[in-house]
C-alpha cells in the first residue's frame, strides 16, 4: 500500500534541503537560497542597517552555509534558527569590522520590534518566541535593555556601559544576572 | 570553573559580549545552545527580497574560493622563495595573475580584467580584483594580509584619468562580488591603512598596497 505522504513542512523542507546541500548539490543550494535568503536578508538589515554591508553580509552567510552544512546537526535544533544564527553572527562581526561608523542612525525599538512576533514566519527558533518574550518581559527592565541591544546591535559590554552611561562591571553583573533569570523562566 | 559560571560565560559569547577566544568544546556546545535559545529573537524580523542577481554574486564567490587557496599558498611559498632569491614583488603578482588565468578565460566571459594589488615595501600581494565588465561584477580576493593592531585595511579605486580615488571600503575577510565597482584596463587599485572604521577624510591615510589593472584576454 503506498505510504500517505503529508504535506511538507517550510521547515522540513529547509532542513532537508540543508542536508542535501551539505553533500555538495548546487541545485539544493540554490532552492535553499530561494526559500531563507529573504528572511536571511531581512536579519542582515536589521543588524546592519546598511544595505551594501547587508549584502556583502548575506554573501558571507551562504559562503559559509555552502562550506559548513555538514556541521548541521538536527538534534541541536531546527535548521531555520541554525541559519539565522549564522546570519545575526556574522552581521554582528561585520559591524564590528566596519568599527561602528554606522551605528549611531536612527533605530527602531528593540524591544517593540521583538513584541512584533510573527507566528506564521516560516523561520522558527527552538524555543517559542512567545515564551522567550514573556521571560524577558519579567526581567529588570535594565537587564531586558542590554540583552536586547546586545542582541540585535551587537553592542560589546564596554559599548553598552558607554550607551548608558554605567560602568563596565555593573553592566556586567546586570547583563549575567538577566541571563540567569532568563534561563531561569525559560526552563520553567 | 563552575558549571553555572561557564553557562554564563557561554550565554554572554552567544549575545556576543564577551569574546569566543579561547572557547573550549564544551563551552562551544554550550554557547550553541544560547544562540538557538536566543534565534526566537530572529522571528519578528521581517523578510527583505535580496538584491537580484545575488546568487549568482555568491555563486561567483564560491568559484573563487579555489583560487584564495591557491593564493595563500603562492604567498607562503613566495616568502620561502624571498629568503633565498630576493624574489621580486612582480613576480608575485605574475605568480597570482597566472593562477587566475583558468577562471578568467571562460568563453561567456572574453573580457576581463584583474589588478593584482601588491605592497609597495615587500611586493606581496594584499588582494586581486577581477572586474568582469559583461556582467557588471567585480570581485575583491583578499589574500590573507592583517592590518595593524587597532587599524584597518581600506581599499580604494583611482579610475585611469581621475584625480583622486574613491574608497570602495574596507578590505573583506574572504572574497566578495560587488556592483558597484567599474573598472577597466589602467585603473589603480590601492589599499591604505587607516583608524580602525575606516578613513577619517575620505581619503587614503596612508597606503600601502597599489595595483594596475591589466585586460586578461
Amino acid at each position: 500500500m503506498p505510504e500517505k505522504r503529508e504535506p511538507m513542512s517550510a521547515e522540513r523542507e529547509i532542513d532537508d534541503l540543508l542536508k542535501t546541500t551539505a553533500k555538495g548539490d548546487r541545485a539544493a543550494f540554490r532552492l535553499l537560497y530561494d526559500r531563507v535568503s529573504p528572511k536571511l536578508f531581512g536579519i542582515a538589515l536589521k543588524i546592519c542597517r546598511d544595505r551594501a554591508l547587508a549584502e556583502d553580509v548575506l554573501q558571507e552567510v551562504f559562503t559559509d552555509i555552502w562550506r559548513n552544512a555538514r556541521r548541521f546537526d538536527p538534534k541541536r535544533g531546527e535548521a531555520g534558527a541554525w541559519l539565522a544564527v549564522i546570519a545575526r553572527n556574522r552581521s554582528v562581526e561585520a559591524l564590528r569590522r566596519q568599527g561602528r561608523g554606522i551605528m549611531g542612525r536612527a533605530t527602531g525599538n528593540d524591544v517593540e520590534m521583538a513584541h512584533a512576533a510573527d507566528p506564521s514566519a516560516p523561520i522558527d527558533g527552538g524555543i517559542d518566541t512567545l515564551t522567550l518574550i514573556d521571560c524577558l518581559n519579567r526581567l529588570d527592565q535594565r537587564q531586558r535593555e542590554l540583552i536586547l541591544r546586545a542582541y540585535y546591535r551587537g553592542e560589546s559590554r564596554e559599548e553598552l556601559s558607554r550607551s548608558i552611561d554605567t560602568p563596565v562591571n555593573t553592566v556586567k553583573t546586570w547583563l549575567r544576572r538577566g541571563l540567569i533569570a532568563l534561563k531561569t523562566c525559560l526552563d520553567e | 570553573m563552575m558549571g553555572k559560571e561557564r553557562d554564563l560565560d557561554a550565554a554572554e559569547r552567544a549575545l556576543g559580549t564577551l569574546p569566543r577566544k579561547g572557547e573550549n568544546a564544551r563551552g562551544r556546545h554550550l554557547r550553541e545552545q544560547w544562540e538557538l535559545r536566543l534565534a526566537a529573537l530572529l522571528r519578528p524580523i521581517e523578510p527583505v527580497t535580496p538584491p537580484p542577481g545575488m546568487f549568482s554574486r555568491i555563486s561567483e564567490r564560491l568559484a573563487h574560493d579555489h583560487t584564495r587557496q591557491m593564493l595563500h599558498k603562492s604567498r607562503r611559498s613566495a616568502r620561502r622563495w624571498q629568503g633565498f632569491s630576493m624574489l621580486s614583488g612582480l613576480a608575485i603578482a605574475w605568480i597570482c595573475a597566472f593562477l587566475l588565468m583558468p577562471i578568467l578565460s571562460s568563453p561567456e566571459a572574453p573580457e576581463r580584467y584583474v589588478a593584482v594589488v601588491t605592497s609597495d615595501d615587500t611586493g606581496a600581494p594584499g588582494m586581486v580584483v577581477e572586474i568582469d565588465p559583461g556582467r557588471g561584477l567585480a570581485t575583491v580576493i583578499p589574500v590573507g594580509i592583517d592590518p595593524p593592531e587597532g587599524k584597518a585595511f581600506q581599499m580604494w579605486h583611482l579610475p585611469a584619468g581621475a584625480s583622486a580615488p574613491v574608497s570602495i571600503g574596507l578590505l573583506p575577510k574572504s572574497p566578495v562580488s560587488r556592483r558597484n565597482i567599474t573598472a577597466a584596463a589602467g585603473d589603480i587599485f590601492a589599499i591604505s591603512v587607516e583608524p580602525s572604521g575606516g578613513s577619517p577624510t575620505g581619503q587614503p591615510t596612508d597606503a600601502r598596497y597599489h595595483g594596475q589593472a591589466v585586460q586578461v584576454e
